[in-house]
């Protein structure tokens, strides 16, 4: 009722009418496209830039999740022992759904061919079943992940020289294994400590121990992948003479949400004891490890949205001027509307309208675009061919052929198949360009530039931008007005 | 008769902001009094510039007065607030000017129609009965045509016709046929009379021309911001 109301009222038939404007006026009515179209341009940007950074946001959050515990706790003061206990009170706690031990530290490493060490790696000794539990560790390897008991393991042994002791195997980061050169079934060379040479005090015996890598590590963060290796929890704790001791307990929760709130229940519950002491265990959530990173994006996305904002803006002053412009040129009309007996408000009515109009075809024209650019980048189908793309020629000769040909101006049906067809070849022409961006992965961590749509952000922005282009129209409208009716007939 | 119109000590004085800093008022009504009565036909004579436009905006309240008051119907509209006056206009009041002023976006019924629909009345009987008028000026096969597409006579024509459409008891017209040849003029005039005879609508006219005047039942002269004897025509 209220919106036919609207629909068929004066006002509505006047505005619409001006903005469609005839003839000599066609002016008015290409810069009232224009208009529309810096509003929709405005509306495509935001929607597609925020999209693009709360799909890369996610991804990196999906990343960081799919192999990183959700709180991580250690002792204020290195090892700690009786961990088992710990752990099982840790598993007591609501919302956690599995806790692991884990002893972590930095290796030197040394490729068995190398003469020289190869830089440091992070070194996880893990138990794979409860980490898998924590990380799903085992969905990352390719190979075997039995530290003491493998094929490959009785095979180096069988190969290698009496000397030459075993330790174990280790999984090792795909990118650290490419960058050494290094497949499945060679040995390398961790080196955990030096101690000065009792006869040479100047020397020094590196305490080496040799694994055979029996699988690789790859999630596909480059930062994980070129960083890590994972060896068995006994032999890690061999290796540092730490029996019985792990010095971090992996924690995963029902969801990633709730993972500070599971770590300050961490910390009232849970008293380590340390040479007697006891201490309270210090925790991180996967959170606060890339504090700095999820900031980071934090605050670029303000920054983006406060330069969308400015963009909306401009757009809205397009409209404003726009509507001033169409001010001074119907001034005469508005004097014959008012001698009709039309009043100020209906005057300030019909001008709101037509920005209103302006805007919200701009908001939709945009959010149709840009939802559509943001949906193409996501869909993983084969396009035709980009060379298709040339097809917008076709509705631009037709617009060539019928400017030259004045006398179908005047066929409605005609206009609107046009119109029509403008609309499918952009789409068309869209769909065969805009395709998934492939990205550099040592870079962004990622490998496809993700996009996630966020409808309540794509309403804000909707409603909020309107609401800019109708405050916008209040200027110029109020400005006719105000208009004294007998000066505007004057008006030439 | 009744008395339709009465305008009482009418002032209008224009205080022109836009030559110099220093504002000259140019007091152009300085007291006028006329009475109109229903169904009468009146002319209002007088040189360029001596204010009948002013008078005749003041009395169609187009404009507010710097003092005085016109009666209508006994009621004092320019005692009314800006709105009821809008009304006053919409409803009471049709003008016709002598350049058409039709709507150039609007074909010529939507032009008829359009002073309905300000007034919100049900549309489909508003397009209906623009439709009559348009058929009672005469112009019925040009209903879908726009202003551009039209004569300065058909123009004339759709302006009376939009003066019409909600039947206001008085007629307004400024020199209504001071852009027209003379044939076509008469063809503009006889059917003003036509709506004084047949449809009884008082009808005010602003003319230049005296030949025209002496068809109407009064004259008035306006002479420096008066009224002059009523009956008196003066050599222009
Ligand atoms: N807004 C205004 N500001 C200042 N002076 C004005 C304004 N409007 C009209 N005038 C002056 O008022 C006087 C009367 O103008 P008006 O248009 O009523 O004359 P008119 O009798 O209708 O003349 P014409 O026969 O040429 O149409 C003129 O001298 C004009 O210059
Ligand atoms: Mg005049």
């Amino acid at each position: 009722m209220g919106l036919t109301r609207i629909l068929y009222s004066f006002e509505w038939l006047v505005s619409s009418r001006y903005l469609r404007s005839r003839r000599k006026q066609s002016f008015i009515s290409i810069i009232s496209l224009i208009s529309v179209g810096g509003v929709a341009i405005g509306i495509a940007t935001v929607i597609l830039v925020i999209s693009v950074m709360n799909g890369f946001e996610q991804s990196l959050k999906d990343k960081f999740l799919i192999n990183q515990a959700h709180v991580n706790v250690r002792s204020t003061k290195g090892y700690f022992n009786n961990y088992q206990e710990q752990i099982d009170k840790i598993q007591g706690i609501a919302g956690v759904v599995s806790a692991s031990p884990v002893i972590y530290s930095q290796l030197a490493i040394q490729p068995k061919r190398s003469k020289r060490i190869e830089g440091t790696i992070y070194i996880k000794g893990i138990d794979p079943i409860l980490e898998n539990d924590v990380t799903g560790f085992s969905g990352f390897v390719d190979g075997s992940f039995d530290f003491h008991d493998s094929a490959l393991l009785e095979d180096v042994r069988h190969r290698s020289s009496q000397r030459e002791t075993i330790k174990g195997g280790i999984v090792l980061g795909s990118s650290v294994a490419s960058r050494l050169d290094i497949n499945r079934g060679d040995v390398l060379r961790l080196i955990s400590k030096m101690e000065p040479n009792p006869a040479n005090p100047s020397t020094f015996f590196a305490d080496v121990s040799n694994f055979v890598v029996i699988g690789l590590y790859e999630s596909g963060m480059f930062a994980y992948d070129n960083a890590f290796g994972f060896i068995s929890l006994e032999i890690a704790q061999d290796l540092y003479n730490q029996k019985n001791h792990i010095n971090l307990i992996q924690v995963r929760t029902t969801t990633p949400e709730i993972a500070s709130t599971i770590a300050n229940k961490i910390r009232r519950e849970i008293k380590f004891s340390n040479s007697g002491l006891y201490s309270v265990p210090r925790t991180s959530t996967w959170v606060e490890s890339h504090a700095a990173l999820f900031e980071a994006i934090q605050l670029e996305k303000l920054v983006t949205v406060i330069i969308e904002a400015l963009i909306i803006l401009v757009a809205s002053f397009n409209i404003a001027s726009t509507l001033i412009m169409m001010v001074m040129e119907k001034t005469r009309e508005i004097g014959i509307l008012r001698s009709m007996g039309s009043s100020k408000m209906k005057i300030l009515i019909i001008f709101v309208l037509q920005g209103c109009i302006i805007g919200f075809l701009g908001i939709v024209l945009g959010s149709a675009l840009g939802i559509g650019i943001c949906v193409l980048l996501a869909l993983e189908v084969v396009r035709p061919s980009r060379w298709f793309a040339l097809l917008i020629f076709v509705p631009i000769f037709l617009q060539v052929a019928i400017a030259l040909h004045q006398t179908i101006r005047r066929s409605r049906s005609l206009k609107f198949a046009i119109s029509l067809l403008w609309l499918g070849i952009i789409a068309f022409v869209l769909y065969c360009l805009v395709q998934p961006i492939q990205i550099n992965s040592e870079v962004y961590q990622l490998n496809r530039l993700a996009v996630k749509i966020d409808w309540f952000f794509v309403g804000v922005i909707n409603f909020s931008s309107f609401f800019i282009c109708l405050l916008a129209t209040l200027y110029p409208a109020w400005q006719a007005s105000k208009l004294n009716p007998v000066e505007a007939l004057r008006y030439e | 008769m009744s008395n339709l119109i009465r305008v009482e000590n009418l002032h209008k004085t224009y205080v022109d902001a836009t030559s110099d800093d220093i504002t000259t008022p140019i007091e152009v009504l300085k007291g006028v009094d006329i009475e109109v009565q229903q169904g009468e036909i009146l002319a209002i004579l007088g040189k360029s510039g001596v204010g009948k436009s002013t008078l005749l905006h003041l009395i169609g309240g187009l404009d507010r007065p710097t003092s005085g008051s016109v009666f209508f119907e006994d009621r004092n509209i320019h005692a009314y607030s800006d709105r009821k006056l809008d009304q006053f206009r919409n409803l009471e009041v049709g003008f016709i000017f002598q350049s058409h002023h039709l709507l150039p976006e609007f074909t010529a019924l939507e032009n008829i129609a359009i002073g309905g629909l300000i007034a919100r009345k049900n549309v489909s009987e508003t397009y209906s009965s623009a439709n009559e008028i348009l058929d009672y000026v005469g112009l019925v096969d040009r209903s879908n045509h726009y202003p551009s597409e039209l004569s300065g006579g058909e123009r004339q024509r759709i302006a009376i016709g939009r003066a019409l459409i909600n039947q206001p008891k008085v007629i307004l017209a400024d020199e209504p046929t001071g852009n027209l040849d003379r044939k076509t003029s008469a063809d503009i005039l006889d059917l003003l009379w036509d709506l004084n005879d047949r449809l009884d609508r008082t009808l005010i006219l602003v003319t230049h021309d005296h030949g025209l005047a002496q068809r109407t039942d009064r004259i008035v002269h306006i002479v420096d911001g008066r009224i002059t004897d009523q009956n008196q025509i003066v050599e222009t």
